[in-house]
């Protein structure tokens, strides 16, 4: 039996316990290389699987080997290993961009590791109470992640994305009850197929399930109105953090809802169908997500409410339904995650260096920090979807979906979607270049902007690029998650 | 979908807008390097993409390549009309990009409503099928493209972006924008004109077209500012060039394209003479200047040549042009009338700036200054000759780059009476509106600080920002009510809930 899928949950695992024992060696940085080292070997064993995935396989695997109504199996299949192909490439980037970062100790990397394995856990499970232990692994990592400069607004921030995300397990957990009960399996395979039997019986339970899981995995990805932790998470983390947190935890969110949501009630049961519900919401996010960033005077903060705004678009995508409307959807979520891990990044080299964490404080910051000004263009030119961007191509997708499908009011709501955050990030751009002589904090002294984090920065610049000229090379892996999506 | 980059095997067309391009962008450049003394390297990348973007607008195959190239080349244009930094030109930058946007966002619209009706988007399959599309899909689709390359073009009512671009760019970025990038829309609509077969009098292209040139030329009189005036001369030129396309015969189609080039020409040269005046005297307003054409010989002539080409006085290269799309309404008494009255409003404004700039007293602060550098005075000397030459050889010219461009065979007599007769009362018209001017004091030479007055109110570009303003006061005040208490947000995930719940169960009996 291919050891592959348990394995690439494991070994970063493992190495979460390994970095704390690199203590007792004389390897210099250990943690940072364990770290490296476990990350590239999962990803290495995933892209072993790659040819054969790519080709419409599918790759199960039953945990001590007991088969799947009883035991709990892991599947690989396009859309797990788009996700986790994914969050391997972004773990990386962000343990790049840490090394620089001194304050970063053996926990710092220990409790990344752990984070990685459990989102790795969440896209290749198919025992659905086993998603949920994997979920609460995430979250009591990042937690810990969020408020790691144990300063008071940290913690707030932490200690409110605690009771949000909890409450929104209890609210999964009452859910997995309610089937559990009803169909005696955990297997997200065997709930599926009888589904349509628990329909039949009683529709109104099956309302209440969904409706149930919809606020779970909305608190999770930052659905309107279930966003609010995000911003104060996302702009007090430390910069890796809020990387990790936009790029990949509120991704899990979207990667659950797609799963079991297509899984359960692919085949349209509701008369006001899931799409419709996905859709509105999608709609007041992004709306929501644009109008309060072009309000917003931190930049970090700014930055949140875009993701609020792009997680809008990336509904709407899932909304229209249609496999493009998805494909633009699931195109979205790879370039977002890109581009708005290099927004943190550069955003946290700007705001660390300077002190200043305003708009108006870093007018003219262009003239003291002109590279990391002209990644933080570009990438923001990209979440806009400016040509030749790749953000460009996945909206171009998403916004051609939804006028095939005729719903012209909705493409009318996406294109005010986008002006609006042309208008904030233009804002934060001109306040960039501004002719005011800059002024650093005097207090502070400033830190070089570190090779590993202006490498990584860069490398996300260019996968923007090079993934909006040649958009082609991921269209495989891409079409065939919607595919294994609409199956 | 299609993600690869298509070109045209290049056509007549296409050929006349990458020669116009490709020559001012040129001019542009060896213009710049006297002129821009700050931000080298983010300048010159920025004018590398945005020349690259032009070309490729006209080069697109498809349209989905014209419209990334267009965004492109909107992007460009953006950093280098903010490249001084100051807080003006971020206004006019910001108010720029969003119009571009909207612009653009409405070309990709329409794209894919064609992509819709016929599966592709591919120009040259889409003219073999445009036949059998209704005519109320060509009627949309056409409409939402025409609007998109209007917002480009600063076209009435459209042009709430202009008169704040061109003057907060630098000026050679002013030329260039101008010159080249406002003529892309001009393309498109030309493009899709023939692609769609649409080629007849499109009443709505007409009215756009007279309001821009009324519209433009009037406003242009009471400007004082010498860049924006010549950006509303802009508008007003644009408007010529709508009307021909309008008016949809040869004579009218060639006289708006021969006018793309000729405007070209003659814009880029008056905005790199303005922009010499500004680079020597650091002034831009008409009361600061004076008596500049003893100082600045060569700038003096040049910006003659380039006035009175765009004023239509023969033989420049104006005149052509404006003699071929006057022939060809000849028989609408009324456009006739619009085009005399705007060639003469031209002539007027112009007469101003020759009156209060280059004539007159030296004012004593501008003693010591000298005519501008040679890198400055070759690019204006160029399109000065230039203007005299399209002026005297306009007939081969018109053979050999117009006339393959429209696929029809021109031939057009400039010298005759009638053109004869319309320059003269151009001029007389013109001095009249100079003069009665300055008596009434309708033209002016200074600023006032106006009160608010009633047309105030009715300007366009106030309405736009001032919805611009309110949608972002609402926000604001969505930010300061918008609650940060974690009680009140797990209240809202709570009611979240419950309204799912029961909406799905009514929804579902």
């Amino acid at each position: 039996m291919n050891h592959a899928p348990i394995l690439i949950i494991t070994i970063p695992l493992f190495g979460a316990f390994l970095t704390h024992l690199t203590k007792y060696t004389k390897i210099k940085r250990g943690a940072e290389l364990v770290a490296f080292i476990c990350l590239l070997l999962s990803l290495l064993l995933l892209l072993s699987m790659g040819s054969s995935i790519l080709s419409g396989e599918k790759i199960t695997y039953n945990l001590g080997g007991w088969r799947a109504p009883l035991g709990i199996s892991l599947q690989v299949d396009g859309l797990s290993f788009f996700f986790a192909a994914l969050t391997l490439g972004i773990g990386l980037a962000i343990t790049t961009y840490s090394l620089g970062i001194y304050i970063f100790a053996r926990r710092y990397y220990s409790l990344l590791l752990i984070a990685l394995s459990g989102i790795l856990g969440i896209v290749l499970t198919r025992d659905i109470f086993n998603l949920y232990v994997f979920f609460e692994i995430v979250a009591v990592a990042s937690y810990v992640l969020i408020s790691y400069k144990h300063k008071p607004r940290t913690i707030k921030a932490s200690f409110k994305y605690l009771i949000m995300a909890e409450s929104s397990w209890v609210l999964f957990l009452l859910a997995i009850a309610i089937l559990y009960g009803l169909t005696g399996t955990l297997n997200m395979d065997s709930i599926a197929h009888q589904m349509p039997t628990i329909y039949q019986a009683d529709p109104k339970i099956v309302i209440v399930i969904f409706s149930l899981m919809l606020v779970a995995f909305g608190i999770k990805c930052g659905m309107f109105p279930m966003h609010t932790w995000i911003p104060e998470a996302h702009s007090q983390a430390p910069t890796p953090v809020s990387g990790l947190l936009s790029g990949l935890i509120l991704k899990a969110g979207l990667y659950a809802m797609l799963r079991i949501f297509f899984l359960f009630w692919g085949a349209t049961l509701f008369m006001l169908s899931i799409e419709t519900v996905l859709l509105y919401l999608g709609l007041a996010t992004l709306l929501l997500g644009a109008g309060m960033a072009l309000a917003q005077n931190e930049v970090k903060k700014l930055l949140a409410y875009s993701s609020i705004n792009q997680i809008g678009f990336i509904l709407v995508g899932i909304g229209i339904g249609t496999e493009l409307g998805l494909t633009g959807a699931l195109f979205h979520i790879l370039n977002h995650s890109i581009i708005k891990t290099g927004l943190f990044f550069c955003a946290g080299i700007i705001v660390s260096q300077t002190g200043f964490w305003k708009i108006s404080q870093l007018r003219g910051v262009s003239k003291a920090m002109l590279s990391m000004t002209i990644a933080f263009i570009l990438l923001s030119l990209a979440v806009i979807g400016i040509p030749p961007f790749n953000g460009f191509v996945s909206k171009l997708l998403i916004i051609t979906a939804t006028i095939q499908t005729q719903k012209y009011w909705v493409a009318v709501i996406l294109f005010f979607g986008i002006l609006l955050s042309a208008a904030y990030y233009f804002k934060v751009i001109q306040s960039f270049f501004a002719k005011d002589e800059f002024v650093t904090n005097r207090d502070f002294t400033p830190r070089p902007v570190g090779r590993f984090e202006h490498v990584t920065v860069y490398v996300l610049v260019l996968a923007c690029l090079v993934i909006g000229l040649f958009p082609d090379l991921l269209r495989n892996m891409v079409t065939l998650a919607a595919k294994v999506v609409l199956q | 979908m299609i993600f690869q980059i298509p070109f045209w095997p290049i056509d007549s067309l296409s050929l006349l807008m990458a020669i116009i391009i490709g020559s001012i962008a040129f001019l542009v450049f060896i213009y710049s390097f006297a002129h821009i003394k700050f931000k080298f390297v983010y300048y010159y990348l920025a004018l590398s993409i945005t020349v690259l973007a032009l070309f490729g607008t006209v080069f697109a195959k498809d349209l989905l390549t014209f419209y990334i190239f267009l965004e492109m080349m909107s992007a460009g244009t953006y950093f280098l009309i903010i490249h001084n930094g100051v807080e003006t030109s971020f206004r006019a930058g910001y108010k720029y990009i969003l119009c571009m946007l909207i612009g653009g966002l409405f070309v990709l619209t329409s794209g894919l409503l064609l992509y819709n009706y016929t599966g592709t988007f591919d120009l040259s399959i889409i003219k073999q099928v445009a036949p059998t599309l209704t005519s109320q899909q060509i009627a949309i689709f056409f409409s939402l493209f025409s609007i998109g390359c209007l917002i480009k073009i600063g076209a009435v009512p459209f042009h709430i972006w202009l008169p704040d671009a061109h003057p907060a760019a630098p000026s050679p970025i002013s030329a260039l924008l101008s010159g080249v990038t406002i003529k892309i829309g001009a393309y498109g609509i030309i493009r899709m004109l023939f692609i769609l077969g649409l080629l007849s009098w499109n009443l709505s292209l007409i009215t756009v077209g007279v309001a821009s040139m009324l519209f433009g030329v009037i406003l242009a009189l009471l400007q004082t500012n010498l860049k924006k005036l010549l950006a509303y001369h802009s508008i007003s030129q644009m408007g010529y060039i709508l009307l021909g396309i309008g008016i949809g015969s040869e004579i009218g189609l060639a006289g708006g394209l021969f006018h793309v080039l000729n405007h070209a020409v003659f814009k880029a040269l008056l905005f790199l003479c303005i922009g010499s005046i500004i680079y020597v005297t650091q002034k831009r307003e008409l009361h600061d200047l004076g008596g500049l054409g003893k100082v600045m010989p060569i700038t003096f002539i040049t910006f003659t040549v380039g006035a009175l080409a765009i004023a239509g006085i023969p033989p420049f290269n104006g005149f052509a042009s404006k003699a071929m799309l006057s022939a060809s309404v000849y028989n609408n008494l009324w456009l006739k009338l619009a085009i005399i009255f705007t060639a003469a409003g031209t002539f007027a404004s112009f007469l101003k700036i020759f009156r209060f700039a280059f004539l007159g007293e030296l004012p004593k602060t501008l003693k010591n200054i000298k005519d501008a550098p040679i890198f400055m005075l070759f690019p204006t000397i160029v399109l000065a000759g230039a203007c005299l030459g399209i002026g005297i050889f306009s007939a081969p010219i018109i053979s050999t780059l117009i006339a393959p461009a429209i696929k029809h065979i021109i031939i057009f007599d400039f010298w005759n009476m009638r053109t004869l007769i319309d320059t003269l009362l151009t001029v007389f018209l013109g001095t009249s509106i100079y003069i009665l001017g300055l008596k009434t004091g309708f033209l002016k030479t200074e600023k006032e600080k106006q009160a608010p007055s009633f047309m105030n109110y009715l300007s366009l570009d106030r309405m736009c920002v001032s919805a611009a303003q309110f949608i972002n006061r609402s926000f604001e005040e969505l930010n300061r009510i918008h609650t940060r208490s974690l009680n009140t947000h797990l209240l809202w995930i709570f009611l979240t809930l419950v309204v799912l719940i029961a909406g799905l169960w009514f929804a579902w009996i």
